[in-house]
């Protein structure tokens, strides 16, 4: 069966709106209402709570306490939208790995000052594929229902030793491991998105066989 | 919605995504025309188009509507990019060429839209290669004047120049293309 599929002109529109509305994104929750001095404001306070978030665990600050972190992209979309705000636990990576579905907080090379936030879909050493919107890791389907999927195909990538690869849950709308992002430095992440924030938290067919580099 | 004027779109559009996309579908296809004039491939257009889009919306605080209509402004964005340096230029186009990412593939009916409009924008190629000619200060306003039909003192506001200066500029420029070719009578109004 073929659809029409939309036009670029049409394609482009959503990431336009995603851009436009990134400009204040930092902003908690704005309200329509507020003056521009206050949106200004907002996210003035807002990057300086996220760079202070962001200094306080580089200077290797264990509190217990969740980090809250604003999400400042559509990516991740529909599972948490922009300006929304998420608890982060700093601790989950202390004595345990990331495990396929995690939705991860970490800075990324390219964007050093910003946090960002994705799911991670593949770990060392497993072969990640993304075949018209669908993603195979390890040749195993991942059943993803919580995504916004598109009809991209990529891949294979192998995810590197030390690494994870990681997507938005806005598939057509997320710079992430499939593009210039890269895959992520174990080293570089700063926490998991508290699973309470999360409706659907785990990818829902049995986990994909494990990769065939043994861990370690 | 409808009725609001250009400029007043633009302002809302900065809060307001409907009012934006409103702006947006009016005036992609110009942008379109104007990427299409510029370079020869699809790809090279989506691109153009891409990174000027971009461009407006990071720019789009910035947009004074005191200071001209909106057409010129975008086009001027555009216009800016094509004339920043190859380095910059490339750097801006990947750059929206990396947020459209998985967009970015066109479909068979994109492919034949943007060939049409590369040829229909290869009507004047003896003007384009006049104007390829000119010294980059004139060329950039004779592209947005003869080419792309904006008056001079629109041009004036896209390029960020006086329209004193557009006009001396403008008038070098006719002179040197008009030694080369016949230029059209008057430039023709292209807004939707």
């Amino acid at each position: 069966v073929t659809t029409a599929k939309a036009s670029f002109e049409d394609r482009l529109l959503p990431i336009l709106i995603e851009e436009l509305q990134q400009r204040d994104a930092l902003a908690i929750q704005p309200s329509r209402s507020r003056t521009r001095m206050r949106n200004k404001v907002a996210i003035l306070t807002a990057a300086v709570v996220l760079t202070a978030t962001a200094l306080v665990l580089t200077s290797g600050g264990n509190g217990d306490a969740p980090l809250n972190v604003v999400v400042t992209s559509a990516a991740m979309f529909p599972t948490l939208e922009a300006g929304q705000q998420v608890a982060v636990d700093a601790n989950a990576y202390r004595s345990a790995q990331p495990i396929l579905g995690d939705i991860i907080a970490f800075r990324s090379a390219g964007f050093p000052d910003l946090v960002s936030i994705k799911r991670v879909v593949g770990l060392p050493g497993d072969t990640v594929e993304e075949v018209s919107g669908v993603v195979f890791v390890n040749g195993q389907r991942l059943d993803e229902p919580y995504v916004r999927t598109d009809e991209h195909t990529g891949g294979p990538w192998t995810v590197l030793p030390g690494h994870v690869f990681v997507m938005g849950d806005n598939r057509p709308n997320s710079n992430d491991s499939r593009f210039s992002m890269g895959q992520i430095p174990v080293g570089d992440i700063i926490g998991r998105v508290m699973p309470d924030e999360v409706p659907e938290d785990r990818p829902q067919a049995p986990l994909p066989a494990p990769a065939t580099t043994p861990p370690h | 919605v409808t009725d609001r004027d250009d400029e007043r779109l633009l302002v809302d559009a900065r809060t307001d995504p409907a009012a934006f996309e409103e702006f947006y579908r009016r005036h992609v296809a110009v942008v379109v025309r104007f990427a299409a004039r510029r370079r020869s491939s699809p790809e090279q257009v989506v691109d153009l188009v891409a990174a000027t889009w971009l461009e407006v919306v990071a720019s789009i605080d910035r947009f004074d509507p005191a200071r001209g209509r909106t057409l010129g402004w975008i086009l001027g964005i555009g216009a800016n990019l094509c004339a920043s340096s190859d380095a910059r230029r490339r750097q801006r186009e990947l750059e929206a060429t990396t947020r459209l990412a998985g967009q970015r593939a066109l479909t068979d009916d994109d492919y034949v839209r943007l060939e049409q409009e590369i040829d229909a924008a290869a009507i004047a190629p003896q003007l384009l290669a006049a104007i390829e000619q000119l010294p980059p200060s004139e060329r950039a306003v004779a592209e947005l004047t003869f080419v792309d039909g904006l008056t001079p003192i629109e041009a004036s506001s896209a390029l960020g120049i006086r329209p004193p200066a557009a006009r001396m500029r403008l008038a070098r420029a006719r002179r040197k293309v008009q030694a080369t070719i016949e230029l059209p009578e008057a430039t023709k109004e292209v807004s939707p």
